[in-house]
């Protein structure tokens, strides 16, 4: 009989323990683990964070998985970004990694990262270990400018660091020694053989197929530009089929501008209203271009827009900052146009305009007309004016300044 | 399948009590035997006198799974009444609003709780006793947040509510055991099912 009690108790303290059920288990993030950056460049990298066990599904949707970004590891002026599903990481099936690209780097610059998790209503916070990236150096390429600058949603370039200049008698092509340097009226000496330099060109004159940057107006058989269409990455642009003595001497480095490049570096960039202004350096007036990453150096300050040449006046000390900082200057330089004689009902000789008054410069896309290339389009700049004049085209025959640009690697 | 644990478990202990009231009357009788080879006093019948008995409880509510504490107050003849008061073992109320939705949890839970209830009991046999009782509770489920708050989970379990149980009482060695069940209720989330227990004293 006792026996048969004492099993009856055991069994009772057995159903007991069977029968009690624990309070429901919400999800709980013991861990939010901070992954090695990938895809690193000069200017973006891509984090990634993972969240360690979780019970269920329901906490995806209530909670915020973070980035908090900075260059010092103190985090002071650090920037916080929110994380999105990664999709492209490890495999589909794993719903907990999360990632973020963020953008707008210094090249050659560490960069200290660590992820968060935050509950929904952003009280509690579950912090991963702190990792490091270092962004890849800035190579700047021989003969360009220092900044970058985006002429695409993907696409960075740098521009020459001056106008691009020639010399007939010994055929050589070369960058302007300085951004705020032009030829001016020495380009009315253009011939065949001359020995001084000119840096002013009809379109796609880069002495492929006899357009040779010589040409000049005065005979109607001279050819201009490619017969096809644009210049772009045939022999017609200056840049493809010429080696530039100071810009790494080799064909096919450098390229000319196209219009819809132009475009989106005038009016699509992040800031771009805010990256350029008309400037006058040391009695020299012009266009600043500014790169996209654009910090004002100390003791510099610069007002954007097209309003006049003198709204921003650098001495040429002040210049070499803005330059060391990225900036681009195009100086107005004006252009080798035809002089119009009406005695003889035409145009019989070749004149200067707008020097220092107001700039012009080639673009590689050409306008239709009649089913025939016909005009080169340019973008230009005079004081005064109000606004960019980009893309505007004109005579293919008209002397315009060329800024090569060449493609960040 | 919890609730054929929970059936079987609530069979056993009324099995365990009705065991033990058996022994009871066995022992009364082999207990008059003995009294052939040495009479002893009669003592008085106590069966229509009123008793009073008091006693210190534990109950298990099943869900959580909580301990809770309290005391019961019984008086009877043929039929009498009694009443209970219980309290939780866990006091962390909630200290911040939401829902553990909002928060993250270590899952840790408390549960507060404090009832009262009362009722009518009657003697089935001697020395066995029957109690049902109706009467309130609050017994919130809270969570512990990770830095170390509470959060109410109001629809885990409730919070206000009905608290209804019954069960059995019986004298043994001069003790008084007590078994029952008890179930909290609001009308609209989970009940909670809880097994009491109890021992104490008859005067």
């Amino acid at each position: 009989m006792k026996k048969l009690f004492r099993t009856i108790l055991l069994l009772s303290v057995i159903s007991l323990l069977a029968a009690c059920e624990r309070d429901y288990q919400y999800e709980t993030y013991n861990e939010c683990i901070t992954i090695e950056a990938t895809d690193v460049t000069r200017t973006s990298a891509k984090l990634y964070l993972y969240l360690g066990y979780s019970s269920s599904g329901g906490a995806y949707y209530n909670s915020k998985k973070f980035f908090k970004v900075s260059d010092n590891i103190d985090f002071q002026n650090a920037q916080t970004f929110e994380a999105e599903r990664a999709y492209d990481y490890v495999y589909d099936s794993d719903y907990w990694y999360f990632s973020y690209e963020v953008k707008d780097l210094k090249p050659n610059t560490r960069y200290y990262y660590y992820a968060f998790v935050q509950s929904n209503n952003g009280v509690n916070e579950v912090r991963g270990e702190t990792m490091s990236f270092t962004t890849k150096p800035l190579n700047i390429p021989t003969g360009a400018a220092k900044g970058l600058f985006s002429v695409s949603s993907t696409k960075q370039v740098f521009f020459a660091k001056g106008n691009l200049q020639y010399q007939a008698s010994t055929g050589t092509w070369r960058f302007a020694e300085n951004q705020y340097d032009y030829i001016g009226d020495g380009n009315l000496n253009v011939s065949a053989t001359y020995s001084g330099w000119i840096d002013l060109f009809g379109f796609g004159t880069s002495g492929y197929n006899g357009r040779y940057p010589y040409n000049t107006w005065d005979d109607d058989t001279e050819p201009y530009g490619n017969p096809n269409g644009d210049l772009d990455g045939t022999n017609y642009d200056w840049g493809v089929y010429n080696a530039i003595s100071n810009g790494g001497n080799q064909k096919g480095l450098w390229r000319t501008m196209s219009k819809s490049e132009c475009n989106y570096l005038f009016t699509k960039r992040t800031n771009a209203s805010q990256l350029y202004g008309q400037a006058q350096i040391a009695g020299t007036n012009g266009l600043i271009i500014l790169p996209d990453d654009w910090v004002t150096p100390t003791g510099i300050s610069f007002n954007s827009g097209i309003q006049y040449y003198t709204t921003n006046t650098y001495t040429l000390d002040q210049w070499a900052k803005m330059e060391q900082a990225g900036a681009v200057f195009l100086p107005a330089a004006g252009g080798r146009c035809f002089r119009f004689n009406s005695q003889y009902s035409g145009y019989n000789d070749i004149e200067m305009r707008d020097v220092n008054v107001e700039g012009y410069y080639r673009l590689s896309t050409v306008n239709w007309y009649n089913n025939k290339p016909s005009m080169g389009y340019i973008f230009n700049f005079m004081n005064n004016d109000g606004s960019l004049g980009g893309s505007n085209y004109g005579s293919m025959e008209m002397a315009w300044s060329v800024r090569l640009i060449r493609n960040d690697q | 399948m919890k609730r054929l644990f929970f059936t079987l478990s609530l069979l056993l202990c009324v099995l365990v009590v009705a065991q033990a009231q058996v022994g009871v009357m066995r022992t009364s009788s082999y207990g008059a035997i003995k009294k052939e080879k040495k009479p002893k006093k009669e003592r008085p019948q106590r069966t229509y006198e009123w008793t009073n008995t008091i006693l210190a409880n534990y109950a298990l509510s099943l869900k959580g799974p909580s301990h809770n504490i309290g005391l019961t107050y019984a008086r009877c003849k043929l039929a009498g009444f009694y009443t209970s008061a219980m309290v939780g073992t866990e006091w962390n109320f909630a200290t911040v609003e939401g829902a553990p939705d909002d928060y993250f949890l270590t899952n840790k839970t408390s549960h507060p709780r404090i009832s009262v209830t009362a009722g009518p009991m009657v003697r089935l046999v001697i020395p066995l006793y029957i109690y049902a009782g109706i009467g309130y509770a609050y017994r919130p489920t809270n969570y512990q947040t990770i830095d170390n708050q509470w959060v109410n989970a109001r629809y885990a379990s409730p919070v206000h509510g009905g608290n209804a149980e019954g069960g059995l009482m019986g004298n043994i060695f001069g003790f008084t055991l007590q078994a029952g069940y008890s179930i909290i209720f609001d009308g609209h989330s989970l009940l909670v099912h809880e097994l009491k227990f109890g021992v104490g004293y008859t005067f």
